[in-house]
């Protein structure tokens, strides 16, 4: 679904040359759902931006469903989704609804596959409880629930987040990761994510690649990562962690 | 309150020590304010050189009178430019950080925001309004007359700002309205103050004050008035006591709680 | 097509949503109308030799017919641009399925729509009630479609012009001081507080000719020689469209493949 050989970008600031994204290769398969993590500055949004077409790569090549993002954008924008943690694509006067007609008319969709892709997603991710208000008037987490509506009104295959959970509560948190594992679990959802907080890719994401300085340095399942640094067996009897208690106190 | 203004001055310096480290952007949105000004002085040389004097103002009380007004216009952006921002301060809840500040809530307010291109307007209106006063040759007495009455405007033209900023205190949505509601006030004050018949003027100078922050400054040297400018003094105490009163109630209003949205 | 008009009719619903916005920059817009009229009215009293160079009716119904024109606000493309560099938007933008000049054109459209529909039919109300229709020379059946001609391709020219304007943001720090330089141009030349008809005779050619001048040829629209210079007009207008047309092509390219290469 995704293949990224060798990918390199190179930014020149004063005559300097700087590397962001330095020989990166990677593939994920069909329903895989990654995270794509580092610290600030590591290269992960210049790289989420050449899977999407935004950015040309400097060398090396990406791969989406077969096409270029950059030489076959229109036909790579119009399989994927895409949802920016800190922008916004909604209307804020208007319901979600015209927000999402909007969107399906710009892929093309006819009335009818409108209509229906509206009523599946309104189903699928609980939007009937507010999908009349005006977006300005919504919660973050209801909001951010819109916002992945639009991304798939016209059904993508592969779903990009970039940091999705910035500036979310505990609770929207909750509802943003319920509603991505919802996609990835019974819609068997391709999921691209970057993330600094790890409740988001321990509730989501199979497999982690964290990055540095533009280079690869773990390609492992999530589940494996602690071995990383277990040198030795610990077993440890816990209860709930304190985000746990919040959102259970917050849900009462 | 020497304590609030010695922190206006030096919050103020350092607004725009913070401008200008950017150097080349600073003097980007100086010189293209200043570019953009020199049009309203192009059109309304126009309109003299089709029109003739008019009511014994001629082209160049049109050029003092735009001068006056750039300045004005500078003063209150380039230095309370907070004011403007106070309803988006409002909705952004960043108002808050205003209350819980030491010193005086206005001068904190004030000058919490800061806009470079306002320093175009105030550096060419200074060197317009100067250059009409030599032009003139005026006495000292002229020129003490034109200082007051432009300061006199300049308190006119904040307290208005600052009304109309007010706004986002009692009703929903306020910055537009605000904004809407300021260019109502602004635009006559750009038109020369010779072409407005007598109850219009009146009107201009009092109710809606614009004309003293344009034209008022320039018929009271024409005519070495007093009389005009108590009368200005007069209305810019007026206006200040409104301001005052109603910038009170509505940190009360504020302050009493959530009934805003 | 469908996709453009129903971008237009979303950002326009999404516009008007916000109503206590539009009614008070329609008071705003009424006021003025009311404002400059009187004030015309004077310098017309005070100076009668004014009316040889265009009637009152005309000169007021020209320049309410600017500010008209100021609320489909055309020109906020330009801003628009500039706010998406800025935040990083454009990438959002770029993600859709439609190219960013033309979704940033639907979207000025739509909200400029409402606006403009409401102030055209305040002012022409307010202008037909206080001073009458303007002297045009032709029958007001015709009048009226040549300027809808006039207004297509002067918005079409006005478009371009701000784009282009826009578009200097990628290879200039900041595209404001291109915008101010502009719009005034805009504003002297399509007679925005002065008729043309009052400038010299020589600057009058100017500004006619002017891509500016051109880009608001409606106020010109509303002249007694209007009968006579519309072809004129249109093939102005038309000149420009195509040259702006031409340098649009060319430097949206190479500004998507700035941003390409440098984000």
């Amino acid at each position: 679904m995704i293949e990224v050989k060798n990918l390199r970008k190179t930014f020149n600031y004063k005559g300097k040359e700087i590397v962001a994204v330095d020989n990166v290769s990677f593939s994920i398969s069909q329903g895989e759902s990654v995270a794509f993590i580092g610290p600030n500055g590591a290269g992960k949004s210049t790289t989420i931006k050449m899977l999407t077409g935004i950015l040309w790569p400097t060398s090396g090549s990406v791969s989406i469903l077969g096409f270029s993002p950059q030489e076959d954008r229109k036909k790579v924008v119009s399989q994927i989704g895409a949802v920016f943690g800190q922008r916004s694509n909604l209307l804020p006067n208007l319901p979600a609804v015209d927000t999402l007609s909007l969107f399906g008319v710009m892929y093309g969709l006819s009335k009818k596959e409108i209509k229906e892709r509206i009523n599946y997603i309104e189903d699928t991710l609980e939007l009937h409880s507010f999908k009349n208000q005006p977006i300005r008037t919504l919660s973050l987490g209801q909001r951010m629930k819109v916002e992945i509506a639009c991304a798939l009104i016209h059904n993508p295959k592969i779903l990009f987040l970039d940091e999705p959970s910035i500036g979310l509560d505990i609770i929207a948190k909750q509802i943003l990761r319920e509603t991505l594992l919802h996609l990835r679990t019974k819609h068997n959802m391709t999921i691209f994510l970057t993330s600094h907080d790890v409740g988001d890719i321990e509730a989501i994401c199979d497999r982690t690649i964290i990055v540095n300085h533009g280079k690869i340095v773990v390609d492992e399942p999530t589940s494996e990562l602690h071995k990383l640094i277990d040198k030795e067996k610990h077993v440890e009897v816990r209860g709930p962690s304190l985000e746990d208690v919040l959102v259970n106190i917050y849900k009462q | 309150m020497l304590k609030d203004i010695r922190y206006f001055v030096i919050q103020t310096k350092f607004n725009i020590k913070n401008a200008y480290a950017l150097r080349s952007a600073f003097w980007i949105g100086v010189v293209s304010m200043i570019v953009n000004n020199c049009v309203f002085f192009i059109i309304w040389s126009l309109f003299m050189k089709s029109v003739g004097d008019i009511n014994g103002w001629t082209g160049v009380d049109v050029f003092g009178m735009l001068g006056v007004s750039m300045f004005i216009y500078g003063i209150t952006f380039g230095f309370f430019h907070g004011v403007v921002d106070l309803p988006q301060m409002i909705v952004r809840g960043s108002f808050d950080n205003v209350l819980i500040s030491p010193v005086n809530s206005f001068f904190k307010l004030a000058t919490s925001s800061f806009l470079v291109t306002a320093y175009g307007d105030l550096l060419l209106g200074a060197v317009v309004f100067l250059s009409y006063g030599i032009y003139l040759q005026f006495s000292l007495y002229t020129w003490l007359l034109y200082v007051l009455a432009i300061s006199f405007g300049a308190i006119v033209f904040l307290c208005i700002r600052l009304l109309c900023s007010l706004i986002s205190f009692f009703i929903y949505d306020g910055d537009n309205i605000s904004n809407q509601l300021f260019e109502i006030f602004l635009r006559p004050g750009l038109y020369p103050g010779a072409i407005f018949p007598i109850k219009l003027k009146t009107f201009f100078m009092t109710l809606v004050p614009a004309l003293l922050t344009s034209a008022i400054p320039v018929d009271i040297i024409k005519t070495n008035s007093l009389k005009l400018l108590s009368l200005s003094l007069l209305v810019t105490s007026i206006w200040i006591l409104i301001t005052f009163l109603v910038y009170k109630i509505a940190l009360r209003r504020y302050e009493s709680g959530n009934l805003l949205r | 097509m469908y996709k453009g008009l129903y971008y237009i009719y979303i950002v326009a619903k999404n516009t008007v949503e916000n109503k206590n916005k539009l009614i008070f920059q329609m008071i705003n817009h009424t006021l003025f109308l009311l404002f400059s009229l009187f004030l015309y009215k004077n310098v017309y009293e005070i100076s009668p030799g004014l009316k040889e160079k265009i009637p009152f009716v005309n000169a007021i119904w020209s320049m309410s017919i600017y500010f008209v024109v100021f609320w489909l606000a055309l020109r906020n493309i330009e801003r628009s641009f500039r706010d998406d560099i800025k935040t990083g938007n454009i990438e959002l933008y770029l993600l859709r399925p439609i190219n960013y000049v033309w979704q940033k054109v639907f979207i000025q459209i739509g909200q400029g729509l409402i606006p403009f529909f409401v102030s055209l039919t305040l002012a022409v109300i307010i202008n037909y009630l206080l001073v009458g229709m303007p002297v045009v020379g032709m029958s007001y059946f015709v009048w009226f479609f040549a300027l809808l001609v006039i207004f297509i391709l002067s918005q079409i020219l006005m478009c371009l012009i701000f784009i282009l304007c826009g578009l200097s943001g990628f290879w200039l720090q900041n595209s404001e001081p291109t915008y101010f330089v502009v719009s005034k141009f805009i504003m002297i030349f399509g007679g925005a507080w002065v008729p043309v008809a009052f400038f010299p005779k020589t600057l009058q050619v100017i500004a006619e000719f002017s891509p500016f001048g051109a880009s608001m040829a409606l106020s010109y629209a509303m002249y007694p020689n209007f009968a006579d210079r519309f072809w004129i007009l249109v093939l102005n207008i038309s000149f420009w469209i195509l040259f702006s047309l031409f340098f649009v092509h060319l430097v949206s390219k190479r500004a998507i493949k700035k941003l390409s290469v440098n984000g």
